[in-house]
């Protein structure tokens, strides 16, 4: 563990504390726990356990993500544990979509079909983060396609940025996608600090009016479904996989067939989900991370980030005006796709203040938009720069 | 296909932004019409049901 290079030698040493603070902070509540616990543990286990593989090649024996030879791959499928799940999963982009199948069957479309324009105008605002970073990143020295692989973390949905990053920019896709999940965690610990830093405490416990919102069916809420995929599919084919993926866990929540959803909802989700935050923590290993340009992915990451919390809460304050303070500002940061996490995080904030205040199907409403309007920006990206 | 070889990163934005916002806008417009039109026909459907009895 200590041959080699020093530096490399330390980040070792960094990454392993690093992992152990992610599951503490995972099982604190702190960070996302779903992604943290196993993802800390595997980062802070493959740092740990390097090995001599040949004479002079140090290495691990859980992933090689570069590989691309067929006949070293079928070598490596049978040593390297993690690599089937790896190779037949993850470098592929299957996983986003099971991860999506997941969040359409846990996500109710009802809240944004009560307010479309509200919630699509509030998700417009919150994707100032995707698109804002990707002249920064240019002028940083990324290629346009780099650059936009690493900008859609703005939208702050992790298979949206594994599917852009594969799409384009296979070479960074495991540096920026471990740079996504990291920060889409950090919103669970970040955001609800934003919140505060930008909405004064009297708006943030503005009540929202929830007596004129229309009841939608789950037949209407099917229809929607349905034609928005095919619509979708329609301008952008190259997204047309992760369209579907989400809207047919949509129809599926929609259709009531229990079984299904419960196999979505538990296996699909929660299964990759799992097998994502151990892949992504083995992934971590020193050489990977103490690259240079991981640091400017990280900055570029965060920056996204905060570029969409702020464009969201601009939303905010727009739709504030707009109906003549009758709109709480903080529901904009809901804009920021990470479902439900950004809308869970406004409500417990604006309850902070007024515990009578409920703005969860406001919030959920532009949450479930943020996620079209993602996967628009990633479907427009992929289109121009392909 | 690189659609974009000849655009400014600034333009790629822009281009992208405004493309969202339409499209993005467009599917709200649909989705207020159907819910209208279900809205409608489910009215309808109630007026048939009172009618008949």
């Amino acid at each position: 563990m200590v041959h080699g290079d020093p530096m490399i030698t330390f980040g070792r040493f960094f990454l392993i504390a690093l992992g152990f603070s992610f599951v503490y902070f995972g099982a604190r509540d702190i960070l996302e726990p779903l992604i943290m616990i196993p993802m800390g543990l595997g980062m802070a286990t493959v740092n740990a356990a390097v090995l001599f593989l040949t004479a002079n090649t140090m290495g691990t024996i859980f992933v090689d993500p570069m590989v691309s030879d067929t006949a070293q791959l079928m070598d490596i499928l049978q040593i390297d544990w993690l690599q089937p799940i790896y190779t037949f999963t993850f470098s592929n982009g299957l996983i986003a979509c099971l991860v999506f199948m997941g969040i359409g069957v846990i996500t109710d479309v009802g809240y944004l079909m009560m307010k479309p324009f509200t919630s699509m105008f509030i998700a417009i605002f919150a994707e100032l983060g995707s698109v804002a970073t990707l002249p920064i990143a240019v002028k940083m020295g990324l290629t346009p396609q780099e650059a936009a692989a690493i900008a859609i973390v703005g939208g702050a949905d992790g298979p949206m940025v594994l599917f852009t990053s594969l799409m384009l920019a296979k070479h960074l896709f495991v540096p920026i996608t471990i740079v996504a999940y990291l920060y889409l965690s950090l919103t669970y610990a970040v955001y609800p600090y934003m919140i505060r830093l930008l909405v004064p405490t009297k708006l943030r416990g503005i009540k929202m009016d929830l007596k004129g919102i229309p009841k939608i069916t789950p037949g209407e809420k099917m229809a929607f479904a349905t034609i928005t995929c095919v619509i979708l599919s329609l301008l952008f084919p190259v997204a047309a996989p992760l369209f579907l993926s989400f809207f047919v866990g949509v129809v599926i929540k929609e259709s009531g067939v229990t079984r299904f959803v419960e196999f979505m909802e538990n296996t699909v989700l929660y299964g990759s989900t799992f097998f994502l935050g151990l892949l992504l923590g083995v992934l971590c290993e020193a050489n990977t991370i103490f690259n240079p340009k991981v640091w400017i992915l990280l900055f570029l990451g965060s920056l996204a980030l905060l570029l969409s919390g702020i464009g969201g809460i601009i939303g905010g304050y727009i739709m504030y005006f707009l109906t003549r303070g009758k709109y709480n500002p903080a529901v904009g940061i809901a804009g920021v796709s990470c479902v439900p996490t950004t809308a869970k995080v406004v409500q417990k904030e604006v309850r902070l203040v007024n515990k009578h205040a409920m703005i969860l199907p406001f919030a959920m409403g532009a949450n479930v938009c943020g996620v079209i309007t993602t996967a628009i920006l990633a479907a427009i990206y992929v289109t121009l720069l392909r | 296909m690189n659609t974009a070889t000849n655009m400014g990163s600034l333009q790629i934005a822009e281009l992208t932004y405004f493309l969202c916002a339409v499209i993005s806008l467009g599917i709200a417009v649909i989705i207020s019409i159907l819910c209208r039109f279900l809205a409608a026909s489910r009215s309808e459907t109630a007026t048939k049901i009172d009618s008949s009895k």
